[in-house]
This record gives structure tokens, C-alpha cells and sequence, in this order.
């Protein structure tokens, strides 16, 4: 019995944690407006949230916006965890088109509370696809696709999420820590060198050597020379 | 070991960044200023040089010298929080000056010769609106708006203080007769309190019944608290108690006077008064200011200055400065009469001039001061014209006709040109040095190596022609100030070629952000074409309708060519990038409060779209905002609260410069792999800050999108908060709260895949694969931070450097190498080789990275970095209470020859030899020959 119950509060903390997202979106800057779908955010044991969107299954998507691929394609998002307040993000119908109606929706969040979030075309299929990157100086090209372009169909996507993360402080710790393992090490090393004298200095040793083995080879020849004159 | 390579390293970098003593000065300089004064005591010693005291609006005591106006010294004080304070409130008497200082809580006394400081003490721990102080023979009266304390003059304790009731809201001293008497009036009070004050006690001795509104509209006048409201004056005897109303039947703006005259000033006339507060004279006419001298009242307006007798109104004198268009109204002035009368003017510009009047004779400006530049605002800095022969090569390579003889004519009519022009500076050059040899005796070697090099130096000095030096290094500084003067700085040595006032209405913007009042100033045409003048603009409102106005000037005669007032208030002002194709101009987009869009000036074939960032600051909502440029709608692409609080205040939001150069793309690893940066020129910065619960928040959202690429907080953080926002990092301060000390961060986004995701173009709309990879890290800095900037170079090439200016007067010099997200914690042999500096927690602070050396500037509030010519050298301004401004060499000189190469000796050197070698030749074979003929 107390087994279940921790089960069930434990159960209900996992489910409180849940929170959806709730979005539609609009071709003409809603003026009218359909259900997009629903992102649900979902706790993972470290913490950070996971998304996943549930598209609304709206069978004629690719063609409504295939009628309007030259407009902003706007999504308006309204999060469960804070009442009263709106999301606004757009894009152009043309490069969702181009991806084949699949979305990546950059979700921003602090803590329980949505930043911002971003509707994105898939990058994958939308870069391929780009051969004339978007150019500012004529933006009224209309759009074009390629032949092999999906109108039909319900929109889909994948989310990421980003969360708050937490600016760094000076790492003293560590720094102090990486000094004394340093100066221990240095300590050891010096312990530790049990070398003989000849093996440790041997490059001192051998030039004098070598400078008292030529002077007293060439002193002798002198002492000889000087002795004959 | 590590620290020792560190150290070594360090001791290495650092030599190479240092100046040498012969360099102090010499590609630097400093203006130091006082700032606009709010009191001017003539100072006239019997020895030595007469001197003028003042207080600044800055809290700045300082003395000027009076016939030239060179600082004697400065004084510095605390610095104001409210402008409504009272400012540094002074007196002085034969050696020394008192003061009341930093909000009515430190009296402070200084030595009037050189402005040391006597003794201080502290008198209250809270600060106070107002404060007066007052001496006798022997001691110091000294009062704010809680107690009066008494200071004998050689101790710096009080030896009385007496504590006045709460809401006071004016207290001030009258010398009257033989006593020092204090008024006070307090808040809600029909009545003001005259309190006897004397080293043994003090005591309330009568109180004045009466009404008064406005306390500003007080003055003491001689041994009388005179109080206005529009046309009525009352004047309150302080001495018997009583008070009496006259009526001027004028609407006052000024009263002043002494114990014998009162002056009244309205719009359109100034009025004595005598004793019994009988009226003597009326002088018509309009003025701004006037001062008393002994018998004389001096009257200022804006082109013309009158010397009126006070016992009649007669008029002296009167003399007409100059034209009055090119003069600003006066705002205060002070005169000292002996036998001249010695006139010190401030304009409503913060122009200080001083103006000696001969009665009957002349009056001459001696000297004047601009003292706006205190009050920067904006600056940029722009390219000289190009020189004659410079343009002509332009000429040349501009023709688009391909035409072979044409070409060749015209390569001939350039290089004979180049020859003439080459063979005039020979000449003149000549000339100087024969000129430095006649004027000089001594005839040693070392004297004319001396004569060459100094007339070389003089070839590139401040007087040469007006135009771009090869490297263009020299620039002309423009300057916009808070006070409405526009200066044009020559950047060689700080002098001031032109300036120009904006005009009486002129009222500077405000940020909505941080609350700053603002003058943008854009450039919209640099000289870069050479056939066409380059165009700048400042933008400010209008005082009185508050709409804006556009003044628009060359920026390199400061000629004024256009004055456009627009319909409305101003919202946004922003320079597009677009271009103009016929003029060259990139034209300003201002965003009116009423919704509507303009551009100046006007331009026709406008496409494309503009995103801004907005900031509802009440409700923290941020949002993009598309603006359709060809049909001037805005949309709303993006909204979201970015994850601010209600108690969250966004300190600041920084986008980067859009011309700016970013030259290499990525990083190499140490395993030679490179890592891309993630440059993405609309990425926007905003720190915000959450007093209550001490936290810092770093957003970087991108603008178009509304993507937030990174965003991250810290807590027990406090401001003051300054960031950098440039390549593909962010640079931050703050104070920590948790360890008590500045803390510095950097935060560097790199691409998280092998390539560069978008090669050419970035495209906000289509996101990178991978989220970009964050680094960050944080360093500890053993200083606090008034201001940051960073380095510009050409090409982007040059390893950046921050620049720090710090409350000790220095600006820190620190390296993007040291101040580096990516610096590891284990150093090995590899990146020792690569010269990888492993992480330390704190950044260094040497004397030797001080670019200012000991010309200490302080207050700094901005830092302005230009690129030069030279891709080593970057030009910095950097500005606050002084001016200083410097080249800076962020990666060492490494495409300059040292200061110190000696041109003279090797070319010496070099003909030397080849005559040596000629003559060694012919020497040779002589020899030979008479060799075959023995």
C-alpha cells in the first residue's frame, strides 16, 4: 500500500512536469487561424525538458500553403505554464514547402516558463535544396520549388529544446587543485630521479673530459717541439 | 613550469606592448577638462599668477589659470547620482577652499596653490539635497538638510553640531552685520527659521512669517532671502524680520545683486533696484546673463556684452563680440573689475571664454575652453580626403573606356604630376633643413643626422596639408555632445578644425533602455568617393515641440548642409545599409512615435526588408519587427518574453557593428582540425540584471528569427555590467557578489559541425544543423571596469584586444588570447608548441598594458576603436572626464619598422659602401697594373 501510493505521488510529479504548448498558425497574419498541433514538453531524469510535436493532422496543409507559398507563414504559440501570454514566430511558406512541411520548432525555456520559441524548416532538406540562398535585394521572386516537392499531407516536425544554462565563475578549485598536483608530482619526480651522478650529469662531465683529453694531446707535441729547438 | 613559460611569456608580450620614454606623447594625446562651471570665484593673488576657482555641473573643483585658462588643478570629486542634488558648494578664503561635497556628506578643504587636500571629514552618512557652507576669520559654518555642524579652520573635527527638524528643504547662511545667520524652511511651513549661528550656539532668533512656493526661485541677496513668482518679488529682511512684496510688472527670470543693489532680469529687460528697494534704472533689451563688479552691472547676450553704471543705468560701454548667428546666449557670467574688467563668459554650449573689457576701449577674448567635450555622446572617426596625387590615380584606374592612347596620356599627365608634386615637398623640404641649420651653431654629425629625422617628422606633422597620410593613420575625429556642440577633432593632436551649435531648442534623445540621454551621430557618406563630400548627420529633438530634427554636415569642413525637422517625435533612428546609387548615401530610417517611416534623405528605389529588435520595457515583451523598406510597413515577425521577470531591467542591447570584418573563419584545434565560428551577423546581445534576486541574465537572440541561440544566468551578481559584442563572442563584467570582486566572462559560439554550414550568406531563416557549440569561461579581474571596447583593425585580421578603462584612471590593455573561452586546463607539449596559454582564474594586470601609461583619464564612459590604414594599428578614443586617444598595436607593430630604425644611417651605410666598393675597385686594378708593370 505505501508502495502504491509512493508510486502514485511520484507518478503525478512525473505528469504535473508535463506541459504542452499549444500553436496554430495563420497564412495571413491572422486574419483566420488552424491548429498547428501541440508541442509536449516531458521531464528527463537530469532535468532538462524533451519535445515532441503532435502535429493536428490536418489533411489539407501542404495544399493551403502551397495556395499561399509567397506569404508569412505565421504560428502562434500559447504555453500551459503561463496563461495569458502569446508566442509569435513566422517563416515563409515557400521554405517550409521546400522541406516537405517538416518543422523544427526551436523551443527556448527557463526553468518551466517558454523564452521564445522559433518555427524553423528542416535544415537538412531545406539547405539541399537552396540554390539561390535568399537574396535580399529581390525578395519579391516568387517562390520556387523543386519538382519533387510534397504538398500533400499533414505537417509534422521535431523540436529542440534549449534551456537557461548557467554563465561560469573563475575556476579556482581546480586551478589551485592542478598547482598542488603539479608541485607533488615535481616533488615525486625529484625523489624519484635515483639516477647515478654520471647518468644525470653526464653532458656537464663530458666536455671537460673531452677539452682535458685534447689539451694534454696537443701539450705533449709542444713540450716535444719546444724541447727540440 | 607552466608559470614559469607563462611568466616568461607574459614578461615577453608585455615588453613588446609597453612605449618607451622617448615615445610618451608622441602618437598620443590627452585633453583634460573641468567640465561646465556652476560657480567662478576670481582668485587674485598679489604673487604669482591670478587664477579662477570653479565648480563644475561635473564635480570638478579646479583653478584655471586666468590669463591663459591652463588647468593649474583639478579636483575630482564624487560624482552626483541625482541632478537635482545641489552640486559642489564652495568657499575660500586666503589659502584654502571649502567645500561641501558628494551630496552635502564631506567637507573637504584644499589648498588653494596647488589643490591639495588640507583635511577632510565626514559629515553625514546619508546624503542630503542641498548643503551650503560659509566662513568667518575662524571657523567653518556648514549646513544640509539635517544639521548645521561648526568647524574651527585648522581641525577637522566639528566643534558644535546642531541638528535641524525634519523637512528642511532650504537652509542657507546670510552674513549679516557682525553675525552669521541661517535660514531654514521647512516643508509645509508658513514660515522661514532664523537661526543665530556662532562657534558656542546656536539658536533659533526669530522666524519671518510668509509663503514660500517655489524654494528655486530664492536667492540670497546681500544680508536678503529674495524670493520671485512670475511678476512679484518678496524680499525678506532677515535682519528685522519683516518682508515686503513689490511688483515688477515684468516676469522675472533671474534676481541677483548684493547688499546695496537688487537686479531683476526678465525676457525683455533687466531693472535695478537701489536701497529701500527703489527702483534706479530700466535697460531695455533682451539678455541672458549678468553680473555685478563693484559699481558696475555687466549684461551679456548672445553677439553683444554692456557695461551699465549701477547708481545710474547708464551705458558705459557696449561692444559687439562677432556675428550673432556663429554665438551661443550666455548662460552665467562672472566679472572682476580692478581696472579692466575681466568678464569669464559660460555659453549654453559649455564654452568657457574670458573676455577683457577696456571701458571706453575694446574688449578682446583672451582664451577660451570647450567644455562640452566632457559630455560625448557619440563619436566616429573618419578618413582624411585623398591627396591630390592619390585621386589622380584614382582618376586613372576609374575610366571605363579602354581607349590605349587615351590611357597613356593620361599615365603620362599622372606621373608628371607625381614628379612635380614629389619635387615641391623635396624643396620645401629643403628648405627646412637649411632653415634648422642656420639656426643652429653646432655642426657635429649627430646634429644632422638630428635635422633630418626632425625635418622628416616635421613633413608628417599637425601642419601639413589636410589630407590622408599613407597609411591613414591621421583621421578626423567628429564628436557629438550632450550640451548640442558637434566638433571636428584632428585626430594628429587633438585640435578642435571645426565645431558648430545645434541651436537654442536643441534637446538630446532619450534611450528608452537604459535612460541615457543620447545624440546619435551617423556617418552616411564617408570620403571614400573622392568626387563627392562626405555626409554626416546628428539626430535630437527639439526642446519645445519635441520633434526631431536632422542636421546633416560635411564632416571634414564641419559646413552644415541641411536642416530637416521632422513631423514628429522620433522612436528609432537606425542607418540603413542599403545605398543610395546616385549619391552614395546611406540613408537614415527614422521610426516616428505616430507609426510612420522616413528615410533621410529621401530615396526612391528602395527594396529588400530591415529587421529591428523591440523592446516593450514595462511588460519585458521583446519582439522582431520586419519593416517593408519599399512600402514602409512594419510587421511584428516574432514576439516572446525572452524569459525576463517583471523585476528584471535589461542594462543593455548590443548588436555588432554590420562593417565589420571578421577575417578568418574558424580555429585551428591542436589536433589541426578547424573549428568553425559561428558568425552570425544578426545576432543581438542583451544582459539583463534582477536587483532583488541578484541575477544576471546573458540573452543572444537572433533578430530575424527570434532564434535564442544561447541564453544563460548567474547568480549573486551585480552591476555595474558592460559587454562586448563582436566576431563571434561576447565579452561581459560584473561585480560578484558571491566573491566580492569584478568578475570578466566570455562566452564564443562555434558551429558544431566539421564545415561551415552557410558558406557565403548567413540565413536567419534556416537554422544550422546542430545548435551552435557554446564555450564559456570566466576570469577573475582584480580591478573594477568603467567602460569596455574592443580593437578594430582593416581587415579583422589582427588578434583582437579588449579594452578596460578602470576607476584608477588606466585603460587595460587585455589581449582576446588571455580573455579566451578556450583556453585548456592541461597544457601539453603540443600546445606549448602552438603557444596555447593554459587557464589561470585571473587575468593579469600589468603596468606595461596600460595604453595610457600615466596619463590617467578618468570617468571613462566610452571607447571608441577605429580601424587605421596599417592592418596592425587600430586609432582609440576613449572619453569620460579627459579625452585620450592613442594607437593601439594589438598584435605588436608587425607591419611597421620601429620607431627607432635609423633611415639616415643605413642609406649612410648603404652609399658608403657602393662608393667604397667603386672606389675599391679602381684602387684594385690600379694596383694590379702597376703589379704587371714591376
Amino acid at each position: 500500500m505505501k508502495c502504491c501510493l509512493l508510486f502514485l505521488t511520484f507518478s503525478t510529479i512525473c505528469f504535473a512536469a508535463d506541459w504542452t504548448i499549444n500553436l496554430e498558425y495563420s497564412l495571413n497574419d491572422f486574419s483566420t487561424s488552424s491548429p498547428l498541433g501541440t508541442i509536449e514538453l516531458r521531464r528527463n531524469y537530469d532535468g532538462n525538458y524533451t519535445g515532441s510535436f503532435k502535429s493536428s493532422q490536418e489533411k489539407d496543409f501542404g495544399k493551403k500553403l502551397l495556395e499561399a507559398k509567397d506569404q508569412t507563414y505565421s504560428v502562434r504559440a500559447k504555453s500551459s505554464t503561463q496563461p495569458g501570454q502569446e508566442f509569435l514566430t513566422t517563416s515563409k511558406a515557400c521554405l517550409l514547402l521546400r522541406s516537405n512541411l517538416f518543422h523544427l520548432f526551436w523551443v527556448s525555456t527557463n526553468g518551466q516558463q517558454l523564452q521564445t520559441i522559433t518555427v524553423f524548416p528542416d535544415p537538412v532538406a531545406s539547405q539541399n535544396q537552396i540554390e539561390d540562398p535568399e537574396n535580399p535585394q529581390a525578395p519579391s521572386k516568387t517562390c520556387q520549388l523543386p519538382s519533387n516537392h510534397v504538398t500533400s499531407g499533414a505537417p509534422s516536425g521535431t523540436v529542440t529544446v534549449s534551456t537557461r544554462g548557467v554563465l561560469p565563475t573563475p575556476d579556482t578549485a581546480s586551478f589551485v587543485q592542478r598547482i598542488e598536483q603539479e608541485k607533488r608530482a615535481k616533488q615525486h619526480g625529484a625523489d624519484a630521479d635515483n639516477r647515478s651522478f654520471l647518468a644525470k650529469y653526464w653532458m656537464y662531465i663530458l666536455p671537460v673530459v673531452l677539452f682535458a683529453f685534447l689539451s694534454n694531446a696537443v701539450n705533449p707535441e709542444n713540450q716535444e717541439g719546444g724541447g727540440q729547438q | 613550469m607552466t608559470r614559469l613559460i607563462w611568466l616568461l611569456w607574459l614578461t615577453l608580450i608585455s615588453g613588446s606592448l609597453a612605449i618607451f620614454e622617448d615615445q610618451v606623447g608622441k602618437l598620443d594625446w590627452r585633453k583634460e577638462l573641468v567640465g561646465c562651471p556652476n560657480n567662478v570665484v576670481f582668485d587674485k593673488v598679489e604673487r604669482g599668477s591670478d587664477r579662477i576657482i570653479l565648480t563644475t555641473d561635473e564635480d570638478i573643483l579646479s583653478a584655471l589659470s586666468l590669463n591663459t585658462g591652463e588647468i593649474a588643478w583639478r579636483r575630482i570629486l564624487e560624482k552626483r547620482t541625482n541632478p537635482s542634488y545641489t552640486p559642489v558648494v564652495s568657499t575660500s578664503d586666503q589659502d584654502y577652499i571649502y567645500t561641501v561635497s558628494d551630496e552635502g556628506r564631506s567637507i573637504r578643504v584644499f589648498r588653494k596653490a596647488d589643490g591639495v587636500l588640507n583635511w577632510q571629514y565626514l559629515l553625514d552618512e546619508e546624503k542630503s539635497e542641498i548643503a551650503d557652507i560659509i566662513t568667518t576669520s575662524t571657523n567653518i559654518f556648514v549646513t544640509n538638510s539635517r544639521k548645521i555642524a561648526i568647524f574651527e579652520k585648522n581641525r577637522e573635527t566639528p566643534i558644535g553640531v546642531h541638528n535641524l527638524p525634519a523637512g528642511v528643504r532650504f537652509s542657507k547662511f546670510v552674513r549679516s552685520a557682525d553675525e552669521i545667520l541661517n535660514l531654514v524652511i521647512r516643508e509645509n511651513s508658513q514660515s522661514i527659521d532664523v537661526r543665530s549661528v556662532s562657534p558656542e550656539n546656536v539658536e533659533v532668533v526669530r522666524s519671518i512669517q510668509g509663503n514660500v512656493k517655489n524654494i528655486e526661485k530664492c536667492e540670497i541677496v546681500g544680508e536678503n532671502l529674495v524670493c520671485y513668482h512670475s511678476d512679484s518679488l518678496t524680499v525678506f529682511n532677515v535682519q528685522s524680520g519683516t518682508s515686503k512684496d513689490i511688483s515688477t510688472a515684468l516676469t522675472i527670470t533671474q534676481i541677483g545683486g548684493n547688499s546695496k543693489y537688487l537686479i531683476v532680469r526678465s525676457q525683455s529687460s533687466v531693472k535695478i533696484y537701489g536701497e529701500n528697494l527703489l527702483e534706479v534704472a530700466k535697460i531695455d533689451g533682451k539678455y541672458d546673463a549678468f553680473s555685478l563688479s563693484n559699481d558696475y552691472l555687466i549684461l551679456a547676450s548672445k553677439g553683444e556684452i554692456r557695461v551699465v553704471s549701477l547708481q545710474n543705468g547708464n551705458v558705459l560701454f557696449k561692444t559687439n563680440l562677432a556675428s550673432s548667428e556663429t554665438r551661443v546666449s550666455p548662460r552665467r557670467i562672472y566679472a572682476s573689475s580692478t581696472k579692466d574688467i575681466e568678464l569669464i563668459v559660460i555659453g549654453e554650449d559649455c564654452k568657457i571664454e574670458m573676455i577683457v573689457i577696456e571701458i571706453g576701449k575694446q574688449a578682446i577674448i583672451e582664451w577660451k575652453r570647450e567644455e562640452s567635450l566632457m559630455r560625448i555622446s557619440a563619436v566616429e572617426m573618419v578618413d582624411l580626403p585623398l591627396s591630390e596625387s592619390q585621386q589622380l590615380i584614382e582618376d586613372e584606374f576609374d575610366e571605363q573606356q579602354h581607349n590605349i592612347i587615351s590611357a597613356f596620356i593620361r599615365r603620362i599627365v599622372v606621373q608628371i604630376g607625381q614628379i612635380r608634386r614629389w619635387a615641391i615637398r623635396s624643396v620645401e623640404q629643403l628648405f627646412a633643413i637649411t632653415a634648422t641649420f642656420s639656426s643652429k651653431n653646432g655642426n657635429g654629425f649627430s646634429d644632422f643626422v638630428k635635422s633630418v629625422k626632425q625635418s622628416a617628422s616635421t613633413s608628417f606633422s599637425k601642419d601639413g596639408p589636410f589630407e590622408r597620410d599613407l597609411f591613414n593613420i591621421r583621421k578626423l575625429i567628429i564628436v557629438s555632445t550632450l550640451d548640442g556642440v558637434i566638433f571636428g577633432l584632428d585626430s594628429a593632436g587633438g585640435d578642435i578644425l571645426w565645431r558648430f551649435y545645434l541651436g537654442e531648442n536643441f534637446s538630446p534623445l532619450k534611450s528608452e533602455i537604459s535612460g541615457n540621454s543620447q545624440l546619435p551621430l551617423f556617418v552616411q557618406r564617408t570620403t571614400a568617393h573622392y568626387q563627392l563630400n562626405g555626409q554626416a548627420s546628428v539626430i535630437f529633438s527639439d526642446s519645445v515641440t519635441s520633434n526631431g530634427i536632422i542636421v546633416s554636415f560635411n564632416p571634414i569642413t564641419g559646413e552644415i548642409v541641411s536642416r530637416e525637422v521632422l513631423g514628429g517625435k522620433i522612436k528609432r533612428v537606425s542607418l540603413l545599409p542599403n545605398i543610395d546609387k546616385s549619391t552614395h548615401v546611406h540613408p537614415l530610417i527614422i521610426l516616428q512615435t505616430n507609426g510612420a517611416i522616413k528615410y533621410f534623405p529621401e530615396i526612391e528605389e528602395v527594396q529588400g526588408s530591415l529587421h529591428m529588435l523591440d523592446v516593450e520595457k514595462d511588460n519585458r515583451i521583446v519582439g522582431g519587427l520586419k519593416i517593408n523598406l519599399a512600402k514602409k510597413t512594419i510587421k511584428k515577425v516574432w514576439s516572446g518574453n525572452l524569459g525576463l521577470s517583471q523585476n528584471d531591467q535589461i542594462i543593455a542591447i548590443k548588436g555588432k557593428p554590420y562593417n565589420q570584418k571578421v577575417h578568418s573563419q574558424g580555429r585551428v584545434l591542436i589536433d589541426r582540425n578547424v573549428q568553425y565560428k559561428y558568425i552570425n551577423p544578426n545576432l543581438a546581445a542583451i544582459a539583463a540584471i534582477n536587483p532583488t534576486s541578484q541575477i544576471l541574465t546573458i540573452i543572444l537572440v537572433d533578430v530575424v528569427s527570434g532564434q535564442i541561440v544561447h541564453s544563460a544566468s548567474i547568480g549573486k551578481a551585480a552591476g555595474p555590467v558592460h559587454f562586448v559584442h563582436s566576431e563571434n563572442w561576447l565579452a561581459y563584467s560584473y561585480w560578484s557578489e558571491k566573491g566580492r570582486r569584478t568578475e570578466l566572462g566570455i562566452i564564443e559560439l562555434y558551429e558544431s559541425s566539421d564545415s561551415p554550414s552557410q558558406k557565403e550568406t548567413f540565413n536567419s531563416l534556416i537554422p544550422t544543423e546542430h545548435a551552435p557549440v557554446v564555450m564559456t569561461q570566466a576570469y577573475i579581474y582584480a580591478n573594477g571596469v568603467e567602460a569596455m571596447s574592443v580593437s578594430e583593425t582593416e581587415q579583422g585580421l589582427t588578434t583582437r584586444s579588449i579594452l578596460l578603462a578602470l576607476p584608477c584612471g588606466n585603460i587595460h590593455e587585455v589581449s582576446k588570447r588571455i580573455l579566451d573561452a578556450t583556453r585548456p586546463f592541461e597544457v601539453t607539449q603540443a600546445m606549448r608548441e602552438e603557444m596555447i596559454i593554459g587557464y589561470m582564474p585571473e587575468i593579469p594586470i600589468a603596468t606595461e598594458e596600460m595604453i595610457n601609461y600615466n596619463q590617467t583619464i578618468h570617468r571613462v564612459r566610452g571607447i571608441k576603436a577605429a580601424p587605421a590604414g596599417l592592418e596592425s594599428t587600430s586609432l582609440v578614443l576613449a572619453y569620460g572626464t579627459d579625452l585620450f586617444f592613442t594607437r593601439l598595436t594589438p598584435s605588436g607593430t608587425f607591419d611597421i619598422l620601429k620607431d627607432d630604425f635609423d633611415h639616415v644611417l643605413i642609406s649612410l651605410v648603404l652609399t658608403a659602401l657602393v662608393v667604397g666598393s667603386y672606389v675599391a675597385k679602381r684602387w684594385a686594378r690600379a694596383n694590379a697594373l702597376a703589379a704587371q708593370w714591376a
